[in-house]
């Protein structure tokens, strides 16, 4: 006979265990905007529908503008806002991170797509799993030769002679290459 | 017949003085002025031009004016100065050594070595001084104490 199984007692419920806060941390340039407005019209650039007046609607969410305020003054705080250098940095810090954070989707919708054979693009996913694990390897063969002329000999020897001289006349050292013109020169 | 001539000293002994006001001036020079005093010409205008010439090797050149410059330098070396111990001369040294230079380069030279332009840049780079010191220790004419 199975003992039942013991029934849990009611009485003191355990406590949760906390969490570990979760909240995102806003980047150099998100910080570096003037107002929190400023950061809920970056944030709220990916959250309306993109299209014409995207950027009038992420304005008004975020809180730019009054009642009273026009559609053209809108459409002039929006732009302004959009071609804000510093608005455009945190813009540019905040579509990083939306990039990186697609990352494992990408991945998941690639490994999906490589488990099923009936899909149209099966062999280009397989290909370009493959071209990641084991990437094409190229040789390239370098040759380099070291012509030790009596010109070049000359050379070292004059610059060698004028870090001597420099040296002892206690003078900066400076290297100043003069291109010679072999034209010129011919 | 007996003809004596006296030798008289001409009222322009030296830059306009006399002899007892040129011999006056000594006695109220200090020390380091009467050493660049007993310094002869050449070596003075000679310093000034290696404190010039090490002013223009601290700028960018072509490789082969720089050699010559240095080669200048070390036969000024071989003939007993001590090049290393001289430095650059400063802006304000350069800026009366263009000037100087508008009277032509032969003139040039002895404006370098005359006494107030040689004093004014020994003011401004004392190194010129210590490398007159450093070539005569022994030698030098010193004032009796």
């Amino acid at each position: 006979m199975i003992p039942a199984p013991k029934k849990r007692l009611k009485g003191k419920r355990r406590e949760v265990a906390p969490l570990e806060p979760i909240d995102a941390k806003d980047g150099p340039a998100m910080l570096a905007l003037p107002s929190d407005r400023h950061r809920a019209f970056v944030r709220a650039l990916y959250q309306v529908r993109p299209g014409h007046g995207a950027n009038v609607k992420a304005a008004k969410l975020a809180g730019f503008g009054c009642v009273t305020s026009s559609p053209q003054s809108m459409a002039t705080i929006a732009s302004r806002l959009a071609h804000d250098e510093r608005v455009q940095a945190a813009i540019y810090e905040e579509d990083q991170k939306h990039i990186r954070a697609s990352a494992p989707r990408a991945i998941r919708a690639l490994s999906s797509l490589i488990e099923t054979p009936s899909h149209r693009d099966h062999a280009r996913g397989i290909a370009m799993v493959l071209d990641r694990v084991h990437p094409a390897e190229t040789s390239h063969t370098v040759r380099v030769e070291h012509d030790a002329t009596p010109v070049f000999k000359e050379t070292a020897q004059v610059m060698a002679r004028i870090a001597e001289l420099t040296a002892r006349f206690k003078l900066p050292a400076t290297i100043d290459v003069t291109p010679q013109n072999s034209e010129a020169t011919a | 017949m007996n003809t004596v001539e006296t030798f008289r000293l001409p009222e322009n002994y030296c830059n306009g003085r006399t002899y007892a006001e040129h011999c006056a001036w000594i006695d109220s020079l200090n020390e380091d002025q009467t050493i660049i005093l007993h310094t002869p010409i050449g070596h003075r205008y000679s310093l000034v031009m290696i404190a010039v010439t090490k002013r223009f090797l601290t700028t960018k050149l072509p490789t082969e004016t720089r050699l010559k410059l240095l080669e200048f330098l070390e036969r000024e070396e071989a003939s007993g100065f001590a090049v290393a111990m001289v430095q650059p001369i400063c802006d304000d040294g350069y800026a009366i050594y263009r000037e100087a230079q508008k009277l032509g380069a032969h003139k040039a030279l002895d404006v370098y070595a005359s006494w107030d332009v040689f004093n004014a840049l020994v003011a401004l780079n004392p190194s010129l001084l210590d490398a007159i010191k450093f070539r005569w220790p022994a030698h030098i004419w010193r004032k009796p104490q």
